[in-house]
């Protein structure tokens, strides 16, 4: 059995009530959810906790998933709301008015001395995508941590495949433009070969 | 062996079109792996270069294998004691949401006296006839969907609820509508950016 048609039966199952499908389910999707939930979350302990918590709101609201439609857009749209509460609930508390200026702010600082590390790559890219206006930010993090195709992501944002493509290019020019310019050697130019 | 300037023709080439020859890849990476000035310049792009490039299904920033692993096993634990909601929760549709959003008339915020003198009886109103359920989400309630659901006397009827709440002090709220679509409140003279390219209410008291 393929693999997309091992998820499909998994659904199927699913929405007989079999608890061991669903495990098919978080174990496809689960280390996309924490990435994605990872992108506006403080920790990757917070991030486990959030994905934890919208597949159990998934489970319980699965019986309204339509088989035939993207069930990628339908989990990580539920992923979207969930986050999206959990980061309000977060400017709440710490009495942000700015909800970008709150999650910026979360952010651990970035340790000079680790720069050339991966995990530190994926931290400077984590920070970029959050300087993104909100309409480009939602499109890179469904299309590239979730990794939704165009079509889910359009489905799960609800707009046409046009504005996500578009949505996409803005965001990769911004994106490089501020990549490239927080690397060290780039402020003086470095010999290209 | 790849030169800066084909990498850079690489780069140029994935940020207009969103693809990278997957065939180039394993150069590419070699190529800023030995190139200090092109890993300066390119290594942070290399992860959406990767996926772009269909080397993997998303970003490599995922969770370490220990945390990742021990998911399922929580999840599966928890959902012994998970009901299953027979609440209508609609497909991802975009026809569907359009819908809402356009029959999502908000008719208002009614500000009345409250029970004591320091707070007040709001009133938070929303026309959304399409709807299963619909529940009032701000920073007064910790943006729980679960703590304000509103009602409706009959199907014909907006959706309605009261909340006290103190005065002196703004407010920032959404509907949520059949657990799924955030919407701001058409009527509400004040908005801000919601995060992902929608809209919050403010409500000043």
């Amino acid at each position: 059995m393929g693999k997309e048609a091992a998820i499909d039966e998994a659904i199927r199952k699913t929405l007989a009530g079999d608890r061991e499908a669903f495990r098919v389910i978080v174990d496809t999707y689960g280390s996309r959810m924490i990435a994605f939930c990872r992108t506006r979350l403080a920790s990757e302990e917070e991030a486990r906790d959030a994905a934890q918590e919208v597949f159990i709101r998934a489970w319980s609201a699965i019986s309204g998933f339509r088989l035939g439609e993207s069930f990628a857009s339908w989990l990580f749209a539920i992923a979207a709301n969930h986050v999206r509460s959990r980061f309000r609930f977060r400017a709440f508390e710490n009495r942000k008015m700015s909800a970008a200026a709150a999650e910026i702010a979360v952010l651990p600082p970035i340790d000079p001395s680790e720069e050339a590390s991966e995990s530190l790559r994926s931290e400077e890219l984590r920070r970029a995508v959050a300087k993104l206006s909100s309409d480009l930010r939602g499109s890179v993090e469904f299309y590239y941590f979730a990794g939704l195709s165009i079509s889910e992501t359009a489905t799960a944002l609800k707009i046409g495949e046009e504005a996500v493509k578009s949505r996409l290019f803005r965001a990769r020019k911004k994106l490089r433009l501020a990549l490239e310019s927080t690397q060290p050697g780039r402020a003086s130019g470095g010999n290209l070969k | 062996m790849m030169n800066c300037a084909e990498a850079l023709s690489l780069v140029d080439f994935w940020e207009a079109e969103g693809k990278f020859p997957e065939s180039r890849l394993v150069d590419f990476r070699d190529h800023i792996t030995s190139c200090g000035p092109c890993a300066n310049r390119f290594g942070g792009m290399l992860q959406l270069i990767e996926r772009d490039a269909g080397a993997v299904n998303a970003l490599a920033t995922s969770p370490s294998d220990k945390i990742a692993d021990s998911l399922s096993s929580s999840v599966l634990r928890k959902l012994a004691s998970t009901p299953r909601n027979r609440v209508w929760i609609p497909a991802v549709a975009a026809a569907a949401a359009a819908a809402i959003f356009v029959l999502g008339i908000g008719l208002g915020v009614l500000v009345g006296r409250g029970g004591q003198s320091d707070s007040i009886s709001v009133s938070f109103v929303l026309d959304a006839p399409e709807a299963r359920e619909v529940s009032l989400v701000g920073d007064f309630n910790q943006w729980s969907s679960g703590t304000n659901a509103m009602y409706r006397a009959s199907p014909e009827k907006p959706w309605e609820i009261k909340v006290i709440l103190p005065k002196g002090r703004m407010y920032v709220y959404n509907f949520v509508i059949d657990g799924k679509l955030w919407v701001d409140d058409p009527t509400a003279s004040e908005k801000i950016d919601d995060g992902f390219g929608g809209k919050s209410s403010l409500l000043r008291l």
